[in-house]
């Protein structure tokens, strides 16, 4: 189960891409196989799979000095479908303020201020 | 008819997007030390890349992914973390390469320092990225890009002993300060294997909606294009052979290679060899900045494509503008582009076993490509440029302090 979600593409209700899953929640349970019950996502959720030390560093150094919001996000297993390498969300993840925070704070806070940011592109 | 356009597109922007600071820097300074010794590596390094191309486009083609997207899921982010890191770095120091050889160019031009160009020439390419679609971007490439073909002309108006010139196409060792001999081989093959290349193809192929039926073009392109553009890299050196090494000029900085086309193209040489560099450089800081978007996009899972508007993925956006925030630091910092050139290709052989190993692996995967997957041949190509890297990273740094 971990192994087929672990790092699939989370796309919403409308198909757009929101990202991936970054990591797994898993209930210890006595006696009984280890269950997974909730994905996680979020920049420092990943680092961390790569060094704990320093992505618990980067992320106090972030908190600190970033304005943007890059905390991790975390979502019930039971909510989403496995379709092929996607998983599905049954959420609009632009108007769901849990997901995509970083990216909905850069573009109302930088891209919507710069000429050209909104408009449609030269063919 | 739309299977043509598609190969003459392809074709041309690989010939238009061949030569750049990387490839133009090792090979005027190959032709100008050591004549035509040094065309094997632009040879070996065209069939090297050819072949990574073609696959990423192919894994592109079949599965809809990229190479960066396939990967994730294939090796999971603890191993790609290493390649992507590796990729980034590599296209920020070739990207600030470029910026300080467009500059140069202008500066040739018009005698204005490089370091006044250098915020110019990153917001035009900024305005381009911001407010162009790929199909823009892509076919402005293929159309200015064909200046560089002067360096093809000038060649043959040089009249070179072909004997020769073949003889050069074949690896061999030399005799005259095998160090740097050596030292410039590998950073002409850093400069022809570029890993951009095979990460910005993969998403070129997914931009312009590349099908399974496509793939006889995507062979015909990556092919046909790289032995075209191969052909640009060869005619440099031979231009510098013929008109620099008599005169005794090692090329060791832009300044003293810009009259290479003076002698066989006269008073429009120069003027050709300034307009080529900066086109050249444009061009693929266009791709390089492109290229660093695209790799953060899909390794993340974000919503990616250069024909969206900036707003409808504002962190797509933002690595490219983050990234052209920084190139333009070295130019503007006074640091020499040729020197910094030759340092970014060291570093682009270093990131490549990294880049290439992952490939073999998915082009294998038929869970990914189906039937498509590499034959023996594709899988041989592909293990003989893991082993190339592999030993191209291993003497780059060492070279690197020896050859300089």
């Amino acid at each position: 189960m971990a192994r087929d979600v672990l790092d699939s593409v989370l796309r919403d209700r409308n198909g757009r891409e929101c990202g991936r899953v970054d990591s797994i929640i898993v209930k210890i349970r006595d006696g009984e196989p280890a269950v997974a019950t909730e994905i996680e996502c979020g920049i420092f959720v990943l680092l961390r799979r790569v060094n704990r030390r320093m992505a618990e560093w980067l992320e106090a150094a972030a908190t600190r000095v970033l304005p943007i919001p890059l905390g991790s996000v975390k979502l019930s297993l039971d909510t989403f479908s496995h379709e092929g390498h996607f998983i599905e969300l049954p959420v609009d993840c632009e108007a769901d303020p849990r997901l995509m925070r970083a990216e909905k704070w850069l573009r109302t806070h930088v891209i919507e201020r710069i000429p050209g940011g909104t408009a449609a592109k030269v063919k | 008819m739309k299977n043509v356009t598609k190969v003459l597109l392809g074709v041309l922007t690989s010939v238009g997007g061949y030569l750049e600071v990387g490839s133009l820097g090792t090979a005027l300074q190959a032709g100008s030390s050591y004549r035509y010794e040094l065309l094997w590596p632009i040879a070996l390094g065209t069939v090297c890349i050819a072949c990574c191309v073609e696959m990423s486009g192919r894994l592109a083609a079949v599965s809809k992914e990229t190479v960066y997207s396939a990967a994730r899921e294939h090796f999971g982010f603890t191993f790609q973390f290493w390649p992507v890191a590796a990729q980034i770095l590599v296209d920020l120091f070739v990207l600030a390469a470029e910026i300080g050889g467009a500059s140069l160019a202008l500066e040739l031009m018009t005698g204005i320092s490089m370091q006044l160009w250098a915020v110019p020439v990153t917001f035009l390419i900024w305005v381009v990225l911001w407010r162009g679609t790929f199909g823009i971007i892509e076919n402005s490439v293929a159309v200015l890009g064909l200046v560089t073909l002067s360096f093809i002309v000038a060649a043959t108006r040089l009249h070179p002993d072909w004997s020769e010139v073949a003889r050069g196409l074949i690896p061999h060792r030399s005799s005259d300060d095998p160090t740097k001999y050596a030292y410039f081989a590998v950073s002409i093959l850093g400069a022809t294997i570029s890993p951009y290349m095979i990460s910005f193809y993969s998403s070129g192929v997914i931009e312009e909606k590349w099908k399974t039926s496509d793939l006889a073009a995507n062979r015909i392109s990556a092919g046909l294009g790289m032995t075209f553009g191969s052909m640009i890299g060869m005619s440099v050196v031979v231009v510098a052979a013929l008109t620099l090494a008599p005169r005794g000029i090692a090329a060791h900085t832009y300044q003293q290679a810009a009259v290479a086309l003076s002698q066989p193209l006269g008073r429009w040489g120069f003027w050709l060899f300034c307009a080529s560099m900066f086109v050249g450089c444009v061009g693929a800081a266009f791709e390089l900045a492109l290229d660093a978007s695209y790799v953060v996009a899909q390794t993340f899972g974000w919503k990616w494509g250069e024909d969206q508007t900036p707003d409808a993925e504002a962190r797509f956006a933002m690595i490219y503008t983050g990234g052209l925030l920084l190139a333009p630091l070295p130019t503007l910092a006074g640091v020499d582009p040729l020197r910094f050139t030759m340092v970014s290709m060291s570093l682009t052989v270093l990131a490549l076993p990294l880049v290439v190993g992952p490939l073999l692996v998915l082009m294998n995967d038929r869970r990914i490509l189906k039937t498509h997957v590499n034959g023996w041949f594709s899988n041989l190509a592909v293990g003989a440029v893991i082993l190339i890297a592999v030993a191209l990273a291993l003497v780059a740094i060492p070279l690197q302090v020896l050859g300089d």
